[in-house]
């Protein structure tokens, strides 16, 4: 239909008050006639109406039509062969579809008989033929603006009711959002829980009570929150889910399930008319997860008298919990990162302590040393002071490198078959006169014979010590400290216990003993010392050894035990020949230079060399002893990293391309003992990287290393 | 000159840490003061009323009596009203200086001591006693 047309349709039915939509879709109009005459005339007639004309030619080809199509109007003639106007309206009723599509009967017999009997059959309207054109027009016209007008109505009826929902959609999403801003500012778990309980009153629920766990932080944590208005003395005072046994249980099992749990009604109450708990109706208890546990639940309630909760109150809910884990699953990682920060400044703080502690008496002595007269026997105190005290430090930087690189996974083992029983036995001896010292009494059980594991003895040396110094710190003179290794062949195990009789380990401490830092907590009274590395390392230690240690203590002031079980190596695994212990010492003297700009450091290096029989020539800049090196040939080097100038790792370089020093065996020497430094030492070319300060022991390792490269060079010589 | 037999500063060195005390009692004595040296709190108590220090070195973590609480204690004694209280400790942070300051504590020294602070502190004792 043209515009024109629909403006001068729109003048015509004005009475009718509503004008033709010139932009609705065409409408399907149905000719039915037996007569193919018939039908052309009223195709012609109605044509100018621009509708979808379909046409049948018999009834039975019409219900086919009226199941396929939505008519706004049919137009049905009476006097038809096989199936006449009658029959055919009648079933066209009787179709669902087209029950109430209006039909209009084309007749030439206008008696009241056939009129009544048209409209008994379903007619609402009926046209004597043969037809006025502008009548049938008329007629369909009002037909298909009805049709239109139904049509436009449903439109309406969906459109409110998607904007309804969309709105409601938009309310949820509103709330959700409020949610997580509310949640996201909180920073702890009980912040939060306190924060989460207020949210869901009045939005979706009439009471909301939340509930977390315990875990390690926290003990189990429920919240209650009801609808304002409520009188204060009608809320319960304290927390009431319990006096609910349903409640209760609905609680419970949705955090053994972690499924969401949804009653419509609840069981009658026989709490007091006055507790609002007393008239709950709908519930939904939902899980709160986080990385799939159940970390609690979030009750939501509705009273009786409130609408009960429906499918979409549900998966609103639903997002809720889902939104509530997320959120949870942030604090409590922020919570940890807090706690592990917090941990980490105190312990910085104690082990600058730590430290300070044994550089009081050095730093005394060694002033002590300058202000006696040289024949003052006390001098030789002095020096075991500062030799206790400075090894006192050595023990706790390496306590501390050995915690990183523990925590790093960092700590490589060198196994080999060796004997615990001797380690033990070597161990016991390095620590018998200070723990008899301090009026200990030390007792000793063990086999006569080896006990075999496949451990590496200088980390089993360590070991067994932190827990013997530990078991001689904690107790007070006059205690025992019994240490018993046993080899349980059945079970093919070592068990090596160490007990004392010292001040204990209180229940709840007990969990955590060997947990990095923890003797931080200690607070004022840190008159034992110590970083509280120990034990961390001794669990760190036998867990690499494939074994696994245990604390018991029946309490304060009730002693503690200590108990390692390793793996015992089996005969299977054993080598005939077992590599041959190392010399002790070496016979060998060597040229050796030491490159070091620390004045005190090199000379301390240069008397013990000279002390061992070695040549030695100090230079204490790179370059300068880059110069000495091509004149004096050292066999050994020993190179600070940290020059002026060019840098350690520079120097070897640039021996290595010397041809005349190339083959020296040469030691870098840091302060730094990471695994990160040694393997930058090797690296660049050194032979041996050694850590700082440079002592008797180490030294005599290193030389006797750097036999061993002698004697493989010559042998390779011919 | 004065009348006092004794010019010399007569300090108490309380710390439970041998090496410590040891070092310290030399070091006064050859700085040419005096030095009475304990190893506890309670002892430190008794000492302190009985031997009348012009300085207490007072070592802060101790088994048993800490040295806040030995400091407060003996900081109600008449007797010690013109004593010097030092607290000597590792810890540094601000909040433990100013815990030894509410306890009465007239210096916080973090460990290890500088000997000339010390030397210039009791040669002012030195010469306050002896004006």
């Amino acid at each position: 239909m043209s515009t024109v047309e629909a403006k001068q349709s729109a003048n015509r039915w004005e009475q009718a008050s509503r004008p033709l939509q010139a932009d609705a879709s065409a409408e399907d109009i149905l000719l039915i006639d037996d007569l193919p005459e018939n039908l052309l005339v009223y195709q012609t007639i109605l044509e100018e109406l621009g509708q979808n004309l379909i046409v049948a030619h018999s009834g039975e080809e019409a219900l086919k039509l009226v199941l396929k199509h939505d008519f706004a109007v049919i137009l049905l003639d009476v006097n038809m062969p096989t199936m006449d106007g009658f029959e055919t309206a009648s079933l066209i009723r009787q179709r669902k579809k087209s029950s109430r599509t209006p039909i209009i009967f084309l007749t030439a017999f206008t008696d009241e008989v056939g009129m009544i009997q048209s409209y008994a059959s379903g007619a609402v309207d009926y046209l004597p033929t043969p037809v006025i054109p502008e009548v049938l027009k008329a007629k369909v016209r009002f037909f298909i603006e009805l049709s239109q007008m139904r049509r436009q109505a449903a439109l309406q009826t969906e459109e409110r009711v998607r904007r309804q929902a969309a709105e409601e959609s938009a309310r949820n999403a509103a709330f959700l959002v409020k949610v997580t801003e509310n949640l996201t500012r909180t920073r702890s778990q009980s912040e939060l829980l306190r924060a989460l309980v207020q949210l869901p009153v009045p939005y979706i629920a009439d009471v909301s009570i939340t509930w977390l766990k315990e875990n390690e932080s926290y003990a189990d944590q429920i919240e209650c929150n009801f609808p304002l208005g409520t009188e204060t003395e009608d809320r319960p005072s304290t927390i009431k889910l319990f006096e609910l046994p349903w409640l209760k249980e609905a609680a419970e099992e949705v955090m053994e399930t972690g499924e969401i749990h949804f009653m419509d009604k609840t069981p009658p109450s026989s709490l007091p008319h006055s507790n609002i708990l007393s008239f709950l109706g709908s519930v939904i208890v939902l899980p709160l997860l986080v990385q799939g546990h159940v970390r609690g639940c979030l009750v939501l309630a509705r009273q009786r008298s409130s609408v009960p909760y429906r499918f979409d109150d549900i998966s609103l809910a639903n997002d809720l919990a889902y939104r509530v884990g997320a959120v949870l699953e942030n604090v409590m990682l922020m919570e940890k990162i807090r706690e592990a920060d917090r941990r980490k400044d105190e312990f910085l703080g104690m082990l600058a302590h730590e430290l300070r502690n044994p550089l009081g008496p050095i730093y005394n002595a060694v002033h002590l040393q300058k202000l006696l007269k040289p024949e003052d026997p006390r001098l030789a105190d002095l020096r075991d002071i500062i030799d206790r005290q400075a090894k006192h430090m050595c023990r706790l930087i390496d306590d501390l490198l050995d915690a990183t690189r523990l925590a790093h996974g960092k700590i490589l083992l060198r196994k080999e078959r060796c004997d615990l029983n001797q380690i033990l036995h070597e161990t016991i001896g390095d620590h018998r006169t200070a723990i008899e010292a301090s009026g200990l009494q030390l007792k000793v059980i063990s086999p006569n014979s080896p006990v075999w594991v496949n451990g590496d003895p200088t980390r089993l040396v360590q070991t067994i010590g932190n827990l013997l110094h530990n078991a001689h710190k904690f107790t007070k003179a006059g205690g025992v400290i019994t240490v018993r290794l046993e080899a349980k062949k059945n079970e093919r195990l070592a068990t090596l216990t160490i007990a004392d009789t010292g001040i204990g380990i209180e229940p709840k401490m007990l969990s955590c003993i060997f947990d990095v830092f923890r003797q931080a907590d200690q607070g004022l009274d840190r008159s034992r010392g110590g970083l509280g590395l120990g034990l961390a390392l001794v669990k760190g230690l036998v867990e690499l050894h494939d074994g696994k240690v245990e604390a018991v203590s029946h309490g304060l002031d009730r002693g503690a035990e200590f108990m390692i079980q390793l793996p015992l190596e089996s005969l299977g695994n054993a080598k005939m020949n077992d590599v041959p212990a190392a010399p002790l010492s070496s016979d060998r003297k060597y040229r050796v230079l030491v490159i070091e700009d620390n004045q005190d450091a090199a000379q301390s290096a240069q008397m013990l060399l000279h002390l061992e029989g070695h040549e030695v020539r100090m230079a204490s800049a790179a370059l300068s002893g880059l110069d000495v090196a091509r004149d004096f040939h050292p066999q050994i080097v020993i190179c600070d990293i940290g020059l002026p100038e060019i840098d350690g790792y520079q120097v070897v370089r640039m021996m290595r391309q010397d041809v005349t020093l190339a083959s020296a065996y040469i030691i870098a020497l840091t302060g730094y003992g990471r695994q990160k430094d040694q393997q930058q030492a090797l690296k660049a070319g050194f032979d041996l990287h050694l850590t700082k300060p440079i002592d008797y022991t180490n030294l005599r390792h290193a030389l006797i290393l750097a036999d061993s490269k002698y004697d493989k060079m010559e042998a390779t010589s011919p | 000159m004065t009348n006092d037999p004794s010019p010399a500063a007569r300090i108490l060195v309380v710390d439970d840490n041998e090496s410590i005390t040891t070092t310290f009692g030399w070091m006064i004595e050859a700085l040419g003061h005096e030095a009475h040296v304990v190893r506890d709190g309670v002892s430190a108590l008794t000492e302190a009323r009985s031997y009348l220090p012009d300085v207490i070195l007072l070592d802060i973590n101790m088994p048993g009596m800490n040295g806040y609480e030995v400091c407060q204690i003996l900081r109600t004694e008449p007797k010690l009203a013109n004593c010097i209280f030092i607290a000597q400790t590792g810890w540094t942070e601000s909040e433990h200086v100013e815990h030894a300051m509410q306890a009465g504590f007239d210096y916080h020294w973090a460990k290890p001591i500088p000997m000339d602070r010390l030397e210039k502190l009791l040669n002012s004792v030195n010469r306050r006693s002896a004006v």
